[in-house]
């Protein structure tokens, strides 16, 4: 670079800007560094982007939500998300991503594994139900047991011939109570109970409404043979987590409506009664997710308006959670499979360095060009090049770590793709300069007043492709969007590189004798921009028009 | 290279000039049949859609040697599987050790059983898409919204920044000209379209917009405070303008089209198939056809759109007075513009230092 220009009687100060710019990008290198250090051992290097699922291969699956009345709300679909989270989590699957996206959609993202098979357990519709506990407090099998004939059994009969009372006195008065049809059921049941595993990383049981239940609470590995459905979780109108005025603990206030309020009158008078009784077992009732035990209470009043409290020893969060999975567990969303994707790591490989070494190609493409065009002044494109792609490479850095924005394969295209229209902010403040020049300033002056110029032009060029970049984003689907994404950001960084490198350069070059003086190799020297000294009217004066080309 | 400087030299004092703006009827008519031809592709050939707006699901098995024989493989794979919705596949091989194998919807349990039965017949690694019945609906709607929101924004964009509604008219008819040749070709080609293509496609409509708006930036530049001079017309000064800004234009189109180039053939060279493949041919011919249309169609068309103004036209009348008086009958016309002989060099006589005696010259422009 030139030598630190004097103190220029303008009051534009090009080297330190060049200098401040310069330090800012080393100051987010900086950052990167800082994150490396603080990060946990176990993250990824801040140094490498995150990669998306076409470059690393994984499997990514595409959930479409459809709401059964009221629409779907950002409220429903995050909590939905939750819940698919949880169940991607319990099938045994680590470091799954769960997004929403444009809505009224849902990703699932599984980096490094082919596990598309797990579409159908996680994007079945939560179902939250209420049911009574036959027989609790069984102990978890040591090892699983095969129990497919007895549960088999179990299915054949058709339980919702039961009427509630029937299914309130099997808990009260005891299984045997019930009719003799349903008695090799019952032995059933207890048979499959004595075989069941409580896993927490996933349980496997078929949760059918109109059937009885083997199942556990994950948190307690209490096994209980549950009722069939009583009460279903669409009947819940509300579920809170309050600490009751007077008292010092949460509770989660629960709110049943229609058929749910009534049957629950039903059900705790019949249970309270037990409670008072002594027989605290015969008192519960279970609210089950999806098949899993959120929780059994004992049932210690008569409610006959839908309203009750849960309590137990319930924290701020734990009280939250549980209200949240009572409010949203039967969420009205029902899934269906959008798409799912399942690419290997050899050909996430050959894509990453497909895009790799197109990007190169480019790049070295556009540079040759520069060069043999712009000579001198093709090394400022080369350097502003430089320093574009070395802010962008930091950019994607940061912006994988603070937004988690992931560098895919459209992506790559569209930072491919930008190295075009970025050096084309270059063309146009060169042509302008040229044209400065050629009406006979002198490149200082010419620098200056074919920035200007060119400064309008470039703002407004870019302005469009921003508003381009943005358009495609918000209206394109899946992956397309890291294309918008790199594309929007690599025109912002252009008009950064544009106004905070390349003018500032141009300016002190404009200094030096090289460029100052038209240098042969500058690309401004006389012969090169097609003047001969002043010479230039006489030739134009004799010289026919539409002779395209000639070279003096 | 030089020459190309020298060139540019010429062009900018207007030594040299094509005639952009005169023969408007000519560049329109090329113009013309090249889109009915490219709409005559579109409607004979049609799109080729790809699995992701039918629906289906698409395997991509990596195998050794990409062939004929290993492609018979995977069909037979795909029989082998059990799995009778999966019959009669499409497969093709895609470089040198990938075969893609395309069948009809399935459910995902059966495209996992075909996989595994792919493997079997000795894929190395299958990789699987699956794409639900609604999925390129979505792409497609969201894409025509995307569409239809970009367009009014851009025309209130230009509209605002020039100030001009019929630039905004001028650069919608030069995109829609862009997107309509993009169209043709890409049905010639036979590439599939996906909602790669797709995003290729809305890219040119951002492309092609900052191409003309480079262009018009120079027009508007040219023809500020035309109607007080009596030199030049708008006419004469917009086809300036596009002949200054040519070597820009040359040098941005093939600063841009490299890197896409690159991006072509390393996709359909390496990849064989895939989003880089239907982006970049896309983008290639939406930015070559961007780029024509921005001298061709867009500023032709601001110009004609402009003269019908009674202002310009009487402006425009004083420029034919003052010429047939001074050179004793010179008409413009759009052959003459071309001919004209030197003293045409517009706006850059700005400040540019000439030895000639003020009486002798054209009075400079602005």
């Amino acid at each position: 670079m030139a030598a630190t220009p004097k103190r220029s009687p303008n009051r534009a100060r090009p080297g330190r800007t060049l200098a401040l710019f310069l330090a800012a990008i080393v100051a987010l290198y900086g950052l990167v560094a800082l994150i490396g250090v603080t990060a946990d051992k176990g993250d990824d290097s801040p140094w490498h982007p995150k990669l998306g699922l076409d470059l690393e291969g994984g499997t990514r699956i595409t959930f479409q939500a459809k709401a059964e009345s009221g629409g779907v709300t950002t409220e429903k679909l995050d909590q939905a998300r939750s819940i698919i989270d949880q169940r991607v989590n319990a099938s045994g699957v680590a470091e799954a991503e769960v997004t929403t996206q444009g809505g009224d959609q849902i990703i699932v993202e599984i980096p490094g594994e082919k596990r598309a098979n797990i579409v159908d357990e996680v994007g079945k519709t939560a179902q939250l139900r209420f049911r009574l506990v036959w027989t609790g407090n069984l102990a978890s099998a040591a090892a699983p047991v095969d129990t497919a004939a007895d549960q088999k059994v179990v299915n054949d009969l058709d339980w919702s011939k039961l009427s509630l009372d029937q299914v309130i006195a099997a808990e009260t008065t005891g299984l045997p109570s019930l009719p003799p049809e349903y008695q090799a059921g019952v032995a059933s049941l207890q048979k499959v109970a004595a075989g069941f595993t409580c896993n927490p990383d996933g349980l496997e049981v078929e949760d059918v409404a109109a059937k009885p239940l083997v199942t556990c609470d994950p948190a307690t590995g209490e096994v209980q043979i549950l009722s069939p459905t009583v009460i279903e979780g669409t009947d819940v109108s509300s579920a809170d987590a309050v600490i009751p005025q007077g008292q010092v603990s949460w509770v989660v206030a629960l709110e049943l409506k229609g058929q749910g309020k009534k049957a629950f009158s039903t059900i705790t008078d019949a249970l309270f009664n037990q409670l008072n009784a002594g027989n605290d077992q015969a008192s519960r009732f279970a609210v089950v997710l999806d098949g899993e035990v959120l929780t059994a209470p004992t049932t210690n009043g008569h409610f006959t308006d839908g309203k009750s409290q849960i309590s137990g020893n319930f924290t701020a969060t734990t009280s939250k959670a549980l209200a949240n999975q009572l409010k949203y567990g039967a969420l009205p969303l029902t899934f269906s499979v959008n798409g799912s994707e399942e690419i290997g790591p050899s050909l996430a490989g050959s894509q990453l360095n497909a895009g790799l070494i197109a990007g190169v190609i480019g790049l070295v493409l556009v540079v040759i060009y520069c060069l043999l065009y712009y000579r001198g002044l093709g090394l400022v494109i080369i350097g502003s090049l430089l320093v574009a792609s070395a802010l962008t490479y930091v950019m994607v850095l940061l912006l994988g770590k603070g937004v988690g924005f992931t560098l895919t394969l459209p992506g790559i295209a569209g930072l491919i793709v930008a190295i075009g229209i970025t050096a084309d902010s270059f063309i146009v403040f060169f042509e302008r300069i040229r044209d400065e020049v050629r009406d006979g300033k002198s490149l200082r002056l010419a620098v200056e007043a074919g920035w200007v110029r060119a400064r309008g032009t470039i703002l407004a060029a870019d302005a469009v492709s921003i508003i381009a970049a943005l358009t495609l984003f918000i209206f394109a689907i899946g992956v397309v969007r890291g294309f918008a994404f790199a594309l929007g950001l690599t025109t912002l960084i252009d008009v950064f590189v544009v106004f905070f490198f390349t003018k500032p350069l141009v300016s002190v070059l404009a200094r030096t004798k090289f460029f100052g003086q038209g240098h042969k190799l500058s690309g401004l020297d006389a012969s090169h921009l097609g003047i001969s000294g002043r010479k230039i009217s006489e030739i134009a004066r004799t010289s026919p028009a539409g002779t395209a080309g000639k070279a003096n | 290279m030089g020459r190309i400087s020298t060139f540019g030299q010429h062009l900018y004092e207007g030594r040299v000039s094509f005639d952009f703006v005169g023969r408007r009827k000519l560049w329109y008519s090329v113009s013309a049949l090249i889109v009915v031809l490219a709409a005559l592709a579109f409607i004979v050939r049609g799109f080729n859609y790809g699995v992701e707006f039918k629906g289906g699901v698409e395997f991509t098995a990596q195998v050794k040697v990409a062939n004929s024989e290993s492609a018979d493989d995977m069909i037979k794979g795909v029989e082998d599987s059990g799995v009778a919705e999966a019959g009669d596949p499409t497969v093709q091989t895609s470089g040198e050790n990938t075969i893609r194998i395309q069948t009809r919807a399935l459910t995902q349990d059966q495209a996992t059983k075909v996989s595994q039965s792919l493997e079997k017949a000795g894929a190395t690694e299958v990789s699987q898409n699956l794409i639900g019945p609604t999925y390129g609906k979505q792409v497609a709607t969201k894409a025509l919204t995307g569409l239809i929101v970009f367009l009014v924004v851009i025309v209130i964009f230009i509209w605002a920044y020039f100030r001009e509604w019929r630039m905004s008219v001028a650069g919608i008819v030069a995109l829609a000209h862009d997107l309509v040749i993009t169209a043709g070709v890409y049905a010639l080609s036979g590439f599939e379209v996906t909602p790669a293509t797709v995003t290729g496609l809305l890219t040119i409509l951002g492309y092609s917009l900052y191409d003309t708006v480079v262009v018009f930036d120079k027009v508007r530049e040219n023809t500020r405070g035309i109607l007080s001079s009596n030199s030049k017309t708008y006419a004469e000064q917009a086809n300036l303008a596009v002949n200054q800004t040519l070597v820009r234009s040359i040098n941005t189109s093939i600063t841009a089209l490299l890197p896409v180039a690159a991006l072509l053939v390393v996709g359909a060279g390496v990849l064989g198939t895939g989003p880089l493949k239907d982006l970049a041919l896309a983008l290639f011919v939406g930015m070559a056809a961007g780029t024509y249309s921005s001298i061709f169609i867009a500023t032709p068309l601001v110009s004609q759109l402009k003269e019908r103004e009674p202002s310009m036209m009487a402006q425009a009348a004083r420029v034919m007075a003052r010429r047939s008086k001074e050179d004793g009958g010179f008409t413009v016309g759009s052959a003459s513009v071309a001919s004209r002989p030197v003293q045409a060099s517009g706006a850059a006589k700005r400040v540019q230092p000439s030895r000639k005696p003020r009486s002798q010259r054209g009075k400079g422009g602005s």
